[in-house]
């Protein structure tokens, strides 16, 4: 089946690169110039990857988000400006699933494209396990080996990286994390940094500089996914 | 400051105490002189009525001596000079005292007077002095038009002269009194001369002018003392208030003056720096491209790559460029600190570590982190922003191969970040202008940059609070140690509860 992508950005620039080298790879592209059309070719063909530009000329970009969720299931992918993060977190707070900062580079872009269909595709079969090259997670049995040797979490621990496992790849915000372990969005942010911590250390190499669970400024984490080898 | 204010009591009593001391004077010699004539004295008799009559002349002014002199004649002649209970003035001894008591009278009354009436001026002269030095030490260090309002309202002037409230020349007012603006719909009103009054409003306008015309209006509501009110000299007052007014003005223009000419500047510097580190890698960009589409089928392999990564090259120095700018645009508009949040310094260095050493494989970079975590209140990509820039800056004025190092230790409330290069430092004068705008050093201004990235790092520390320092050469006339200091949030412990 071939994977549909809509790109809706009034920068003709960026949409006029985007299409041949997406279509160069395989994808099936379309482009619309601002939100209005780009609502009604998603109502006209269901489409797998929508990337989105937040400064539109006609619409806010956050009140699309919620239009296009409700027609299929798709990823939605920001393409924002990197000093925008309040602007992130409220698109990725209204349910958009990941961002990626302009200027970006293709190799960036089509990876980020990729874990945003392996994991919507992931979410049909309902999978309950997370595989990556080191890290090995068995939701149901609440159980997590990294290169082999089980790691012992706490239960808050293990509702942490379950919840970023379950998102590997894309952004998870501090909201939706805060909600995975405390079940309340106001829970002081200190708590969530200090388990984040403490994940850090049973899990990665250099606590310092975690290569597992990269830090967003200001806007959440981001579980790595390099593949599992096969 | 000499306490002007006296109470009502005290001035009535200082009014009506010459009267009473008079009236007790002129009984005590009355009697005094009756007594000596009594034991057949009578020179002595009439003496102590011209002492009497002298002294009471002294105190209580030329009228009250007069007064008592003749009321002295017509006793002494009358009661106390045979014939008793008659007016005679037939002999010299009945002549002599009438005249002489009240020559006595007028000369000590006119003595006294006038010294009385000296005093009198020098104390009312003193007063609307001292009112006036009061005011005019109030208004000395006022440089802004609404602390003006507020001290001409304070405790220590606003008795004397009332409300105040102050209305620029399109009525528009200048500061507001503590207990809010009475008189508004007076500001627009029109009158001649220097000076009107409202009675509906019980206020008194002024016309505040300098030489440029008219600079304002002031008013002045009634004032608690009016008593004490007629000692104030309002000529004077409206004076001093003009000057103060014309001097908040000029300040302001200056000031205003100021912040006009600083943004030229910038604006000169940001054009003159768009030309340079914007033209030159779009040059690049375009020269690449373009030989890529004309000649692509003469170029070999190599020489396409190495087009192909000089475009991508470019590309990345254009985006930090813009960044900088972007982020210099967020410094000019100002920080909010309300807006500011707990982030880690540890955790942020660990992302920046990650990228930069992504980007940039050409140095090592050796880390010494001596803290789980360090909190700060800050804005987090901004705080990645100071760390990225420096890092930039040692990695592209240090030597391909050497080590940067940075060391990240805390102190009691501050957490303290090291960046150290092994590049060839910084010349001794160029230091002092290092984090100016567009600054680059004599000895790298043939290289890549814009001078922005120091600039906007000292910004952004700070902005949260903090303090950022180069020392160069650092170690062995080598190399270059950037210290930034950042005051810890009052939360900075470890929360853990299950």
């Amino acid at each position: 089946m071939v994977e549909r992508i809509l790109i809706i950005d009034d920068e003709p620039a960026i949409s006029g690169t985007l299409d041949p080298v997406l279509s160069s790879q395989g994808y099936e592209v379309r482009t619309e110039k601002n939100g209005a059309d780009g609502l009604a070719a998603a109502q006209e063909q269901a489409f797998d990857v929508v990337l989105l530009d937040l400064g539109l000329p006609d619409v806010d970009g956050k009140e699309l988000i919620g239009q296009l969720r409700a027609l299929n299931d798709m990823a939605i992918l920001i393409l924002s400006a990197r000093h925008q993060e309040t602007e992130k977190v409220a698109a990725l707070d209204e349910g958009a699933d990941d961002f990626i900062n302009k200027p970006f580079g293709i190799d960036e872009l089509l990876a980020r494209i990729r874990v945003a269909l392996r994991r919507l595709a992931g979410e049909q079969k309902r999978t309950n396990e997370f595989r990556s090259r080191d890290l090995v997670i068995a939701y149901d049995r609440r159980e997590v080996r990294l290169m082999g040797d089980e790691i012992k979490l706490s239960p808050k621990e293990f509702d942490l990286l379950e919840c970023l496992a379950r998102k590997a790849g894309q952004v998870v915000t501090h909201r939706r994390l805060l909600l995975a372990g405390w079940k309340d969005p106001a829970v002081d942010g200190q708590y969530l940094r200090s388990y984040i911590g403490l994940l850090r250390q049973k899990l990665e190499e250099d606590p310092a500089e975690p290569r597992l669970i990269l830090t967003e400024s200001g806007v959440g984490y981001r579980l790595t996914t390099t593949p599992a080898e096969k | 400051m000499r306490n002007i204010r006296q109470s009502p009591v005290g001035a009535a009593l200082r009014r009506a105490g010459p009267v009473y001391g008079s009236i007790v004077l002129f009984l005590l010699s009355t009697a005094g002189s009756a007594a000596f004539r009594h034991f057949d004295r009578p020179v002595s008799s009439a003496l102590i009525y011209v002492l009497g009559v002298t002294v009471i002349g002294a105190i209580a002014g030329l009228r009250w001596g007069l007064a008592a002199a003749l009321a002295a004649s017509l006793i002494f002649n009358f009661f106390l000079v045979d014939p008793v209970l008659q007016f005679t003035a037939n002999s010299a001894d009945e002549f002599v005292p009438l005249i002489a008591f009240n020559l006595c009278a007028i000369v000590s009354g006119l003595l006294a007077g006038r010294l009385n009436d000296r005093a009198r001026i020098a104390e009312r002269a003193q007063a609307r002095l001292n009112i006036l030095l009061v005011v005019s030490d109030r208004l000395q260090k006022v440089v802004l038009l609404p602390d003006l309002v507020m001290a001409m309202n304070g405790d220590d002037i606003r008795p004397w002269l009332g409300h105040f409230e102050l209305y620029d020349k399109d009525s528009q007012p200048s500061g507001m009194p503590s207990d809010g603006a009475r008189f508004a719909s007076l500001a627009g009103t029109h009158f001649d001369g220097p000076t009107a009054r409202s009675e509906p409003h019980r206020a008194n306008l002024y016309r505040l002018q300098q030489s440029s015309g008219t600079i304002g209006t002031a008013i002045f509501g009634e004032p608690e003392d009016r008593a004490g009110s007629h000692l104030v000299d309002m000529d004077a007052m409206i004076a001093l208030l003009s000057m103060t007014v014309e001097r908040c003005l000029l300040l302001q223009q200056l000031s205003q003056t100021e912040a006009v000419r600083r943004s030229e500047e910038l604006k000169t510097a940001l054009l003159s720096s768009l030309s340079h580190d914007m033209r030159t890698p779009l040059s690049a960009i375009a020269a690449s491209a373009s030989s890529l589409l004309s000649l692509s089928g003469d170029l070999d392999p190599a020489v396409r790559t190495k087009l192909l990564q000089t475009i991508q090259e470019q590309c990345e120095r254009l985006d930090r460029y813009t960044a900088n700018l972007l982020d210099l645009g967020r410094l000019q508009a100002g920080i909010d600190a309300n807006q500011l949040i707990d982030v880690d310094v540890v955790e942020t260095l660990g992302a920046v570590l990650r990228s930069t050493r992504a980007l940039s494989s050409s140095h090592a970079i050796s880390k010494q982190i001596e803290s789980p975590s360090a909190v700060i209140r800050a804005n987090p990509v901004m705080v990645e922003q100071i760390f990225r820039n420096l890092l930039d800056n040692a990695i592209r004025y240090s030597p391909e191969g050497s080590t940067i190092a940075l060391k990240l230790s805390e102190t009691e409330d501050q957490v303290r970040v090291e960046v150290i290069d092994q590049g060839c430092g910084v010349p001794k004068d160029d230091l002092p202008r290092l984090f100016d705008r567009f600054y680059r050093s004599s000895r790298t201004s043939q290289q890549e940059g814009h001078g922005l990235g120091l600039s906007i790092s000292k910004g952004f520390v700070e902005a949260f609070g903090g303090a950022i320092e180069i020392n160069s050469p650092h170690a062995g006339g080598l190399g270059t140690q950037v210290i930034v200091q950042l005051p810890l949030s009052p939360r900075n412990e470890a929360v853990i509860h299950g």
